[in-house]
């Protein structure tokens, strides 16, 4: 078992099949860097939870494939990014600190997949993004392709 | 969180919102663009970049651009929203195909009006990508449309680009068409109100 420590000063037990999904603690372990508790400064309880619990559910993913469990991770998969934008920042980083090279990909994929036919405004406003744009530079991107930014598919809902 | 209103703006790396970006297809990449400075400055990841995924091996679809009065080319790879320019030079010639890159066809099908052959009809057909060309909505099924992907990707062994009636189910050549051994790399088909596969006879540059 892994000891991580959140920078709330939790500590999580791991399994070190689970952990070593991560590339960053897989190094530490292998270079033999890792001690009795890992610290993560920049990961909070919270969101080492969410991260411990995709870990714990991929430790077999090889397995999977065998077994036609597949469906079932698949499934897991997009029960886990059902996340408000804000936490799922949170885990973006905290798969981009600790190299978590699949989780990346689905909190990517995930958050492109929610942009999808959004609209400008829409998306502003689900990302609490300022618009610092000029209107000349806005315009411009615009003019190169209006037929983007019209249509029946263009959703302004926030949801 | 306090600055919370920050998080997707300033917060979030470059390489991060890059690899979002990525995965948008040509028009959300348009709307993505205009969002914020952030953004539209977000760098986007080429395949390269990226592992090696199971659609990989699909036919890759490729837009092209055609700015006729330079004549100049730009590829856009709507799966990683990449462009990749190319100026043929002197070899332009308007009416036909002009010129070839690593597999790729590109071709200028008789009658098309030029300008960016990206459409809002993207859509999957037989496994690969089609698109149509139109400059304003509702038209585009009368213009021509144009069809390129690349076969074997990330070595592409063979590319055509087509051209053709942009109307659904027809003109697209089959994957039977593909395969046979009249289609080779440095086929191009196409030319207006044809769309049937036809070769022309175009010439053909490299670079």
């Amino acid at each position: 078992m892994v000891k991580l420590k959140s920078n709330d000063d939790k500590e999580f037990e791991v399994e070190e099949a689970a952990v070593i999904q991560s590339e960053m603690i897989k190094n530490m372990i292998e270079d033999g860097c890792a001690t009795s508790v890992i610290p993560l400064p920049n990961i909070d309880s919270k969101t080492l939870i969410k991260v411990i619990e995709y870990l714990n559910k991929h430790i077999n993913m090889g397995k999977a494939a065998e077994t036609g469990e597949e469906d079932d991770l698949k499934e897991f998969d997009e029960q886990f990014v059902n996340m408000g934008w804000e936490e799922l920042f949170d885990v973006i980083m905290a798969a981009n600190y600790l190299n978590i090279h699949e989780l990346m990909e689905l909190c990517c994929q995930s958050a492109a997949d929610r942009l999808k036919n959004k609209s400008v405004r829409a998306v502003r406003e689900m990302l609490k993004i300022t618009n610092d744009l000029t209107e000349e530079e806005e315009q411009e991107i615009i003019n190169d392709a209006p037929w983007a930014f019209e249509g029946p598919e263009i959703d302004d809902t926030v949801n | 969180m306090e600055d919370s209103d920050k998080l997707w703006s300033d917060r979030i790396p470059p390489d991060i919102l890059g690899s979002i970006a990525s995965r948008l297809v040509v028009g959300e990449y348009f709307v993505f663009r205009v969002v914020c400075k952030q953004w539209r400055l977000a760098p986007l990841m080429p395949p390269s970049h990226r592992p090696r995924r199971l659609h990989d091996d699909l036919q890759l679809p490729y837009l092209m651009t055609l700015h006729e009065k330079t004549g100049i080319v730009e590829f856009f790879d709507p799966v990683y929203n990449v462009v990749t320019t190319h100026n043929p030079g002197s070899n332009l010639k308007t009416d036909s195909l002009f010129s070839m890159r690593n597999g790729c066809m590109v071709g200028k099908p008789k009658g098309f009006a030029g300008g960016i052959a990206v459409g809002e009809d993207l859509r999957l057909c037989r496994d690969c990508w089609t698109f149509s060309v139109g400059e304003k909505e509702g038209d585009w099924r009368k213009k021509d449309g144009a069809a390129a992907w690349r076969r074997g990707w990330p070595s592409p062994s063979i590319a055509a680009l087509f051209a053709g009636g942009g109307r659904e189910g027809r003109g697209w050549p089959s994957e039977q068409q593909l395969d046979s051994p009249g289609v080779k790399a440095g086929g191009v088909y196409g030319g207006e109100g044809r769309g049937d596969g036809e070769e022309c006879s175009p010439e053909i540059a490299t670079w």
